[in-house]
C-alpha cells in the first residue's frame, strides 16, 4: 500500500487548508443556523418591519394604520436612528403621514405620503404599497360619489368591504429545519469542490512527474495496482469528507437526523463528490504547475457556484446563466437539494425526477472519467 | 531608484501574483454579472405564474389577466385547467398559487409557501372582491343612480398616494454590495504582494533572502524599496479592475470618484502590510499556509461582507459587531457602500479610521517582527 500511504502524507501536508475549509464553512453554517421549527398551515401575509411616522391624527389615519397591521410589523425607531435602522435591515422603509394630510385629501389636494426605503427592498414593500392606496383609493370613491358621507361613515364602510378576503390554504407544512439544511447541502458543494479539487490535483501532478512515473515503472509495483491505490485513496477522500459533512449536518439538524430525505441530501452529495473527483482528476491531468493549482481550484469552485445557484437563488439566476449552469454538476445537485427539501412523501412518482438528477451527476463523474482516460493514454504516448 | 525599478520588472514576471491580485478578482466579476446580472434587469418585478380551475371563474380570469407590472412585464400568468391538473402544478412549482372560484363567488386560492409571490396573488384576489363589494355598496346606497361605467371608470383612475424618496445619495442597486465586497477582497489579495516580498528577504524563508542578507544593501531599505513596487504595482491593478468594473460591468461608485480612490489606496497598503504581518508572524509554516491565509482572509471576509449573500453583513453588523474591526473586507466594502448610498460622509470616515487602524497594527507588527534578525545558523 506505499501508494496509497503517499497519498495519506499528501493529505496530511495539505491538512491546514482542509481543516481551514471545513472550519469556515461551519462558521458559516452556524451564521445561518436559527429560526428553526414548522410553519403554520394558515396562510399569513408576509409582514415587513416598518416604521410609520404620523403628523397627522383623524379617523382616517387611524383606520389606516389599523388596516396595515395585517402587511407590517410596526417598529418604534427615534428619528435620529431611522436612517441607521434603514440601514442595518431593522426597518425596510419609513412612512410618512404629513400633516393636514387629511384635510388635503379631502379637498381633493395633492398631498402625498412618503416614502423612504432601503435599496433592495422595492419588490418587498409593493404589498404595503398597494394596500395604503387601495385603502385611500376606496376612500376616495366614497368620498367622490356619496358627499353626503361624513369620514366616520366611510372609515366604517371602509372596514366593513376589507373583510371581504379570498380564503388561502396552503397544501403542505413547510419544515423550516429542512429550509435551513438545504442551503446548509448548497454550500457544502463549494466546499467539496474546494477541497477534492485542491487535493487531488496535487496527488495527479505529483504522480505525474516523468521521474517518479519511470521510477514506479521500474520497481515491482503493477501499474495497474498503483491505479487501483490511487483509486481507492480518491474514494476513501470523497467519501471521509461526505461522511465528516453528514455528521456535522445532524449536529447542526438533529430533527432531520437519518430521515429519508437526509439520506436522499448524503445520497446527492456522493453523486456530486463522484461527478468533482472525475472533474478534479481530468484538471490534475491539464495542469502543469503545482503553483497554478490553487488559482484553478478557486475559480472553478467559485465559478460553478455562482453560475448554478449555490450562493444566489436558482430563480433568480438569468436564462442564459442557467443554459450554462445545465451543462455543470452543482446545478444539478442544487435543484435535488431544493426537491428534497419539499418532498412530502417519498414515492417512485415523487423522487423520479431526484434520481434522474443524481444519475446526471453520476454520468457527469462517467463522461469526464473516459476524458481523464483518453488524455492519460495520450501523455503516456507522448512520454513514451 | 534602480533597485526599485529592477523590483518592479521582478514582481511583473510572476505571473501568480498577477493572476490572484488582478485576473482572479476580474474573472469573479465576471461571474457575479452573469449570476446577479439578472437582478437589476428584472428590478425583481416578475411574472407570477398561477393556476385558475375552469368553471366559475368568470371575471377573475379578465382581470388577472389583463394586470401590468409595467408596459412589459404582466403580473400573471394565466393556466386554466381542472383542479386535479392545477394542483399537480402547484405540487411541481410549475405554479405559485391555484384559484378557484365557487358559485357564489367566494374565491378560494391554495399555496405551497407564504412567500411574497403567494402574498401579491393574495392581496391581488382580496382587492378583487374588496372593489366588488365597494361598487355594490355604492350602487346600493345611490339606490342604483349612480352608472356602473362611471364607477368602472374611476377605479380605473386609482391615484397614487406615495411618494418614494430615494434612501440616500443614489438610487438603489441591489447588486452593488456584492461587487463592493469583491473590491475588499481584491485589496486584501494585496497580502499576497507583501507576503511575496517578505519571503524574499527573510533568509529563514527563501534562498533569495539568504543572498540579500549577506549583501551590501541595508535590509530595511530593502523592505522599503520592494513594499514600494508591490504597493504600486497592486495599486494600478485595482485602478485597472475599478475601471474594468466602471466601464466594462456598467459598475457604479456614486458622485465621488477621488474618495474611491483614496479608500481603494488605503486598503491596497493595509493589504501589503496585512500579508507581510502574518508571513513574519508564520514564519514557521510553509508558503502555501501562507498564501491560504491570505485566501481564507478573501474569501471568507468578503463572504462576512457580503460577498456570496448580501444581507449578511448587515445581520453580522447588528449581531456579531467585532467581526467587522477584524475583518479587514469590511470597513473596504462598507467605506464604498457608505459613500454610494449617504450624502454624510460621517460612516465613510468611520471606515477609514478602523481600516487605517488596521494597517498601523499590521506596519507596527511588522517593524517589531522585522528588525533585528540574525541567524547563527540556517
Amino acid at each position: 500500500m506505499k501508494v496509497f500511504n503517499l497519498y495519506g502524507k499528501i493529505i496530511k501536508r495539505n491538512i491546514i487548508s482542509v481543516v481551514a475549509y471545513i472550519v469556515a464553512f461551519i462558521v458559516i453554517t452556524l451564521l445561518f443556523v436559527g429560526n428553526q421549527g414548522s410553519s403554520s398551515p394558515n396562510f399569513q401575509n408576509q409582514q415587513i418591519p416598518i416604521t410609520l411616522v404620523n403628523h397627522d391624527e383623524s379617523v382616517l389615519i387611524d383606520g389606516l394604520i389599523e388596516y396595515l397591521n395585517q402587511y407590517v410589523i410596526y417598529r418604534d425607531v427615534e428619528d435620529n436612528d431611522l436612517l441607521d435602522a434603514l440601514y442595518y435591515r431593522e426597518i425596510y422603509a419609513v412612512i410618512t403621514i404629513p400633516h393636514g394630510f387629511t384635510t388635503d385629501w379631502q379637498q381633493e389636494g395633492n398631498i402625498q405620503i412618503t416614502r423612504e426605503a432601503i435599496p433592495d427592498a422595492e419588490y418587498i414593500l409593493i404589498n404595503v404599497e398597494s394596500a395604503i392606496n387601495r385603502y385611500l383609493n376606496m376612500a376616495t370613491m366614497y368620498q367622490t360619489n356619496l358627499p353626503d358621507w361624513t369620514l366616520d361613515d366611510i372609515v366604517n364602510q371602509i372596514t366593513i368591504d376589507l373583510t371581504q378576503e379570498a380564503i388561502a390554504n396552503r397544501t403542505i407544512v413547510t419544515d423550516n429545519v429542512l429550509e435551513n439544511a438545504t442551503y446548509y447541502f448548497n454550500y457544502l458543494s463549494y466546499v467539496l469542490f474546494a477541497i477534492i479539487l485542491s487535493i487531488v490535483g496535487i496527488v495527479s501532478l505529483r504522480l505525474k512527474k516523468l521521474d517518479i512515473k519511470r521510477r514506479m515503472l521500474l520497481s515491482p509495483y503493477s501499474q495497474r495496482r498503483t491505479n487501483l491505490e490511487v483509486m481507492l485513496g480518491h474514494g476513501i477522500l470523497a467519501i471521509g469528507l461526505v461522511i465528516i459533512m453528514g455528521f456535522l449536518s445532524i449536529l447542526f439538524y438533529p430533527s432531520i437526523a437519518f430521515s429519508r430525505q437526509w439520506i436522499l441530501f448524503i445520497a446527492n452529495c456522493l453523486c456530486l463528490s463522484f461527478a468533482i473527483l472525475s472533474i478534479s482528476y481530468t484538471i490534475g491531468l491539464l495542469v502543469k504547475g503545482e503553483s497554478a493549482l490553487p488559482a484553478i481550484a478557486n475559480v472553478v469552485s467559485l465559478g460553478t457556484s455562482f453560475l448554478t445557484g449555490v450562493f444566489v437563488p436558482q430563480f433568480l439566476l438569468g436564462d442564459g446563466v442557467l443554459a450554462i449552469a445545465h451543462g455543470l454538476p452543482n446545478y444539478y445537485f442544487v435543484s435535488n437539494n431544493l426537491r428534497i427539501s419539499q418532498l412530502q412523501s417519498i414515492t417512485w412518482e415523487t423522487t423520479k425526477s431526484i434520481i434522474l438528477y443524481m444519475g446526471i451527476q453520476l454520468l457527469f463523474g462517467c463522461v469526464f472519467m473516459v476524458m481523464a482516460l483518453f488524455i492519460s493514454r495520450a501523455k503516456n504516448r507522448e512520454e513514451a | 531608484m534602480h533597485l526599485y525599478k529592477t523590483r518592479l520588472k521582478c514582481l511583473l514576471r510572476n505571473k501568480m501574483l498577477v493572476f490572484w491580485t488582478m485576473i482572479f478578482p476580474i474573472v469573479l466579476a465576471l461571474f457575479f454579472r452573469m449570476a446577479f446580472g439578472n437582478l437589476k434587469e428584472t428590478g425583481f418585478l416578475t411574472t407570477i405564474p398561477i393556476a385558475i380551475v375552469e368553471g366559475n371563474e368568470n371575471d377573475l380570469f379578465t382581470v388577472m389577466d389583463q394586470a401590468l407590472w409595467n408596459e412589459e412585464t404582466p403580473m400573471f400568468l394565466i393556466t386554466k385547467t381542472d383542479e386535479t391538473s392545477a394542483t399537480l402544478l402547484l405540487h411541481d412549482r410549475t405554479v405559485s398559487g391555484v384559484i378557484i372560484v365557487s358559485p357564489t363567488n367566494s374565491i378560494t386560492v391554495q399555496f405551497q409557501e407564504a412567500g411574497l409571490n403567494e402574498t401579491i396573488i393574495k392581496s391581488f384576489l382580496d382587492q378583487y372582491l374588496q372593489t366588488t363589494s365597494l361598487i355594490t355598496t355604492l350602487m346600493v346606497e345611490s339606490h342604483g343612480t349612480l352608472p356602473l361605467n362611471l364607477l368602472l371608470e374611476q377605479l380605473s383612475i386609482q391615484e397614487n398616494n406615495i411618494e418614494p424618496i430615494g434612501f440616500g445619495a443614489e438610487n438603489p442597486d441591489p447588486m452593488l454590495s456584492y461587487f463592493y465586497a469583491l473590491i475588499g477582497m481584491a485589496l486584501v489579495y494585496g497580502g499576497f504582494w507583501g507576503s511575496n516580498e517578505l519571503i524574499d528577504l527573510q533568509a529563514n524563508l527563501s534562498a533569495k533572502g539568504m543572498r540579500v542578507s549577506i549583501g551590501p544593501t541595508k535590509r530595511l531599505k530593502l523592505l522599503l524599496t520592494n513594499l514600494s513596487a508591490a504597493y504600486t504595482i497592486h495599486l494600478l491593478e485595482i485602478l485597472l479592475f475599478l475601471a474594468f468594473l466602471v466601464f466594462g460591468l456598467g459598475i457604479s461608485f456614486g458622485s465621488r470618484p477621488l474618495l474611491v480612490i483614496l479608500l481603494c489606496a488605503v486598503g491596497s497598503f493595509t493589504g501589503i502590510s496585512f500579508g507581510a504581518f502574518t508571513t513574519l508572524l508564520l514564519k514557521r509554516a510553509s508558503e502555501g499556509t501562507k498564501v491560504a491565509v491570505t485566501t481564507i482572509t478573501g474569501v471568507f471576509g468578503g463572504f462576512l461582507s457580503g460577498m456570496m449573500y448580501a444581507n449578511i453583513k448587515f445581520w453580522i453588523m447588528t449581531n456579531i459587531p467585532i467581526l467587522t474591526y477584524i475583518n479587514p473586507v469590511s470597513p473596504i466594502a462598507d467605506g464604498l457602500f457608505s459613500l454610494y448610498y449617504f450624502e454624510s460622509l460621517d460612516r465613510f470616515f468611520f471606515n477609514m479610521t478602523i481600516l487605517l487602524s488596521m494597517l498601523v497594527i499590521f506596519i507596527g507588527g511588522m517593524g517589531l517582527l522585522f528588525r533585528r534578525d540574525n541567524y547563527e545558523s540556517i
